[in-house]
């Protein structure tokens, strides 16, 4: 029973008690009244009727009995009998005053009014000739109760009535700011921390709301400084301090890690020089070098927004590196010249006497690792540096037996590939930490075609390209949830579906991916998606409305490549997420390096906080997957486990 | 009869409270009545219905209500009539019967009579006594001092005569009565309320 139901029990138990207190006193009082009333005239009729008998005849029994008569006719007397001396009794008895009694036998039984004979002498001179006794007849006056109580009755049941609806009314009035305040407390304890703003008049509610509130401010707060502690962390390991970029350490780690996804990888490594630095440093002073790098760094970071799944770093001096994903050679010279022609209009325009070079060299699918690419780019630079002429140059690679397709044909292809529905899926299993359970399977899309297996490393540069993202985004969706009606699943396993950052703010894509939802509904449960932590940057307000939209079909959604960007983590409180995915960066070599399991281990703690899954990704040594599951993450996916599968119930099935 | 007996028919308080209410004479005529009720408890019949007629007929001197109390009727109690030294009709019948009553006699043989004096033409009021219930009675009155019967009295011609004692009293005492919500105009039952005041049961 609630607070407030046993309040209002209370209280109309209180009001009835005093109606019905009320309603007894009053037919008590009624009653009193009533028999001092019928006693008192009966009396008055004895004593008046005896004072007549007593003037006539002592003998005239006649002129007795009429007399008699006349009072008894009233109607008002039970009895009146007439005891002579000499033993001759005159009866005047009366029937029931009403034929069908007017009050109900319980009611008479109940109430007994208690009718006393009234005496008075018949005399004549001195002598008496008898006693004359008189009873009331009491029908009238139980009647006259009976009606009396009954309309206080009903009187009292309309008070009561409208005393419980009022007071019913009143209650949830009182009640609210405590409704409110159970709300507040519960959504703490799910980590939703809500200030109130109402703050209740009654003085004790007043002040728990205030501490509830001080609380949640406090919490707010531990949460605000435990995020920017990891946050200044990650920026000393991984970030240069002049200009914000990646160093060379956080370069190299995510640069590794998308190498290391061996057919998932298709892009082109730039490593810019600007040429005679130190000299320009010494000649214009530090400040003029710093504001330069400062605004190289601006110009390169401004540029790569239109590449999502770039990385951009400082590897040293003035020596930066660029990895941006793209289909082909083709492409790569492209992306090649456009950066190097905007560094030249924008940040170096006005810089004659700084010589700036670019080496680059495009790496695809299984043959690079990282020292390997940073050699070839390498070699690239110093080829562009020799050329006067040449002040970029990619990197020729003797074994180019690559297919070069045009953009046209790219489009083509695309298009085709839609239209035919050939996009087939992968499934990686992501398993729980606590049990040997399948936690999410992600899925991965490639394309066949003409017996060749293309890599969304590959084709999803051109994809974003030709602006194609959000019908592939649709199309996968779409194929994954068919194919999960034939599936039997448990309650909380999800599919993990990539969104484009282009899909997310595509608000046709919006309605479409609700239709479908609504035409999957009982899939819908299964499914999260998620998009990359960079797109955050530009898109958060859309991913906000579009897991608000999303969350009435139990439709998740996640963030993966947590880490990557420059983010606050003040994001992971603003957004409804269900789960978030570190960078696989971070997992290879965790077993080795201390400050990247303090970094998973603060993440897990930040999102546990507020309820969020952490899951890590990339894991392929035994080491590194021992050392993270140890961080109290949730669940951890990777080819350790398994490769991605093609069968989906496999997928949902694996066990290690 | 037993000594506490008559202490409760005149309780021991009311010669202190008459020696406070009034002076010491009235104290003393309070004694006396105690001490009359004791010698009158001795004797039985005609001899006990005279001694008590005697006593206040001899002990209070008539005084009429609007001289006495100011007012126009006012039935006093034997005690204000003893300590105020005065009382009319009323007051007379009404010590008489206590007293009667207090020494046994049957209270149905008792009727208190309004009757008509007819040489003074003036109302007044006796006590009678029925030895049977159809005998003539013996009337109790101030006027003379003598108890005669009734035929003996053509100086007095009755009205209507009412047993103080009859059931429905009796009943209205154990409620209305003792409740404090005396009926004003009732001058029997207002009297009796007081007597019940002094500690004497009408």
């Amino acid at each position: 029973m609630t607070l407030r139901q046993q309040f209002s029990f209370l209280t109309s138990f209180l009001v009835v008690v005093l109606l019905a207190g009320n309603l007894v006193v009053t037919v008590m009082n009624g009653r009193d009244y009533f028999e001092q009333q019928l006693n008192s005239r009966a009396y008055d009729a004895a004593t008046s009727l005896a004072l007549s008998m007593s003037q006539i005849d002592a003998d005239d029994i006649v002129q007795q009995t009429r007399l008699m008569d006349v009072l008894f006719d009233r109607g008002f007397f039970a009895d009146i009998t007439f005891l002579r001396t000499d033993g001759e009794d005159l009866h005047r008895r009366s029937r029931q005053a009403f034929d069908n009694s007017a009050s109900p036998e319980w009611f008479r039984s109940i109430v007994s009014l208690e009718l006393i004979p009234a005496e008075a002498d018949v005399t004549k001179g001195w002598q008496r000739v008898g006693t004359i006794t008189v009873i009331s007849h009491s029908d009238f006056a139980y009647r006259d109760l009976w009606n009396m109580i009954s309309a206080e009755l009903i009187w009292f049941a309309w008070v009561l009535f409208i005393a419980l609806v009022l007071l019913q009314l009143l209650l949830r009035l009182l009640f609210r700011p405590l409704v409110r305040l159970e709300k507040q407390a519960l959504a703490i304890s799910e980590r939703d921390l809500q200030v109130q703003t109402k703050i209740p008049r009654a003085r004790e509610l007043r002040r728990v709301v205030l501490a509830m509130n001080k609380m949640v401010l406090k919490l707010q707060a531990i949460f605000a400084e435990q995020a920017e502690v990891t946050e200044r962390l990650r920026e000393e390991s991984y970030l240069d301090a002049a200009t914000g970029l990646l160093n060379r350490r956080g370069f190299d780690q995510q640069f590794e890690h998308v190498l290391a996804r061996d057919d998932e990888h298709s892009g082109v490594l730039l490593i810019m020089q600007v040429q005679n630095f130190s000299e320009y440093n010494l000649s214009a002073g530090r400040q003029a070098g710093d504001d330069l790098l400062s605004l190289l760094s601006k110009s390169l970071e401004q540029w790569r927004n239109d590449f999502p799944h770039s990385i951009l770093g400082r590897r040293a001096g003035a020596d930066f590196a660029l990895f941006v994903p793209c289909a082909d050679r083709a492409q790569a010279d492209e992306i090649m010249q456009q950066s190097f022609s905007l560094l030249s209009v924008s940040a170096l325009s006005q810089r004659n006497e700084l010589s700036f070079h670019m080496g680059g060299v495009f790496l695809q699918a299984q043959q690079d690792d990282l020292v390997d690419a940073f050699s070839r780019a390498d070699a690239a630079l110093r080829q562009a540096q020799r050329q006067p002429k040449a002040k970029y140059v990619l990197y020729q690679d003797s074994a180019g037996d690559n297919t070069e397709w045009t953009a046209g044909e790219w489009h083509d292809l695309l298009i085709k590939v839609l239209e035919e529905e050939a996009i087939s899926l992968q499934f990686l299993p992501v398993m729980s930490n606590r049990d040997k359970r399948v936690l999410q399977v992600e899925v991965f899309s490639r394309i066949e075609w003409q017996g060749q297996a293309l890599s969304a490393a590959r084709f999803w540069p051109m994809v974003e390209q030709h602006r194609l993202a959000s019908r592939f985004d649709l199309q996968v969706i779409s194929s994954v949830l068919k194919r999960m009606r034939l599936l039997d699943l448990d309650d909380d396993i999800r599919f993990c579906i990539n969104l484009s950052p282009a899909s997310v703010i595509d608000e046709e894509f919006h309605q479409s991916l609700l239709a479908l939802f609504r035409e999957h509904r009982d899939q819908a449960k299964h499914v999260a998606l998620e998009v990359p932590e960079f797109a955050l940057y530009s898109a958060e307000h859309a991913i906000a409305r579009l897991a608000l939209l999303l969350q009435p079909y139990g439709v998740g959604m996640g963030i993966d490549q947590v880490g990557t960007g420059t983010m606050a983590f003040a994001y992971l409180q603003r957004l409804p997420l269900a789960y978030v995915r570190i960078d696989g960066s971070f997992n290879r070599g965790v077993h080795q390096a201390q400050d990247h399991r303090f970094y998973i281990q603060s993440m897990v703690q930040i999102a546990h906080n507020l309820d969020l899954l952490v899951l890590a990704e990339g894991l392929e040594d035994e080491l590194d997957v021992t050392a993270v599951k140890q961080t109290g993450i949730d669940g951890l996916g990777g080819y350790y486990f398994t490769r991605p599968l093609t069968d989906i119930n496999e997928a949902v099935n694996w066990m290690p | 009869m037993l000594v506490a007996d008559i202490y409760d028919w005149v309780p021991e308080a009311l010669t202190a409270k008459a020696k406070l209410d009034y002076d010491s004479g009235a104290a003393r005529r309070v004694d006396e009545w105690r001490d009359m009720l004791k010698r009158a408890s001795g004797y039985t019949g005609r001899r006990q219905l005279e001694e008590v007629n005697h006593f206040f007929n001899k002990r209070v001197p008539f005084r009429s209500d609007q001289s006495h109390w100011g007012k126009d009727d006012y039935w006093a109690t034997p005690y204000e009539a003893l300590g105020t030294n005065g009382g009319d009709c009323e007051d007379y019948v009404i010590a008489k019967y206590y007293s009667l009553l207090k020494l046994g006699v049957d209270v149905s043989k008792l009727r208190i009579t309004y009757v008509k004096a007819v040489r003074l033409n003036q109302a007044h009021m006796v006590l009678t006594y029925f030895p049977t219930p159809d005998a003539v009675p013996y009337v109790l009155d101030n006027l003379i001092p003598q108890i005669r019967s009734a035929s003996d009295r053509p100086d007095l011609d009755p009205v209507y005569s009412f047993n103080g004692d009859g059931m429905w009293l009796e009943r209205m005492k154990g409620k209305g009565i003792l409740m404090g919500n005396p009926n004003k105009l009732d001058l029997w039952t207002d009297l009796r309320i007081r007597m019940n005041n002094l500690g004497m049961d009408l």
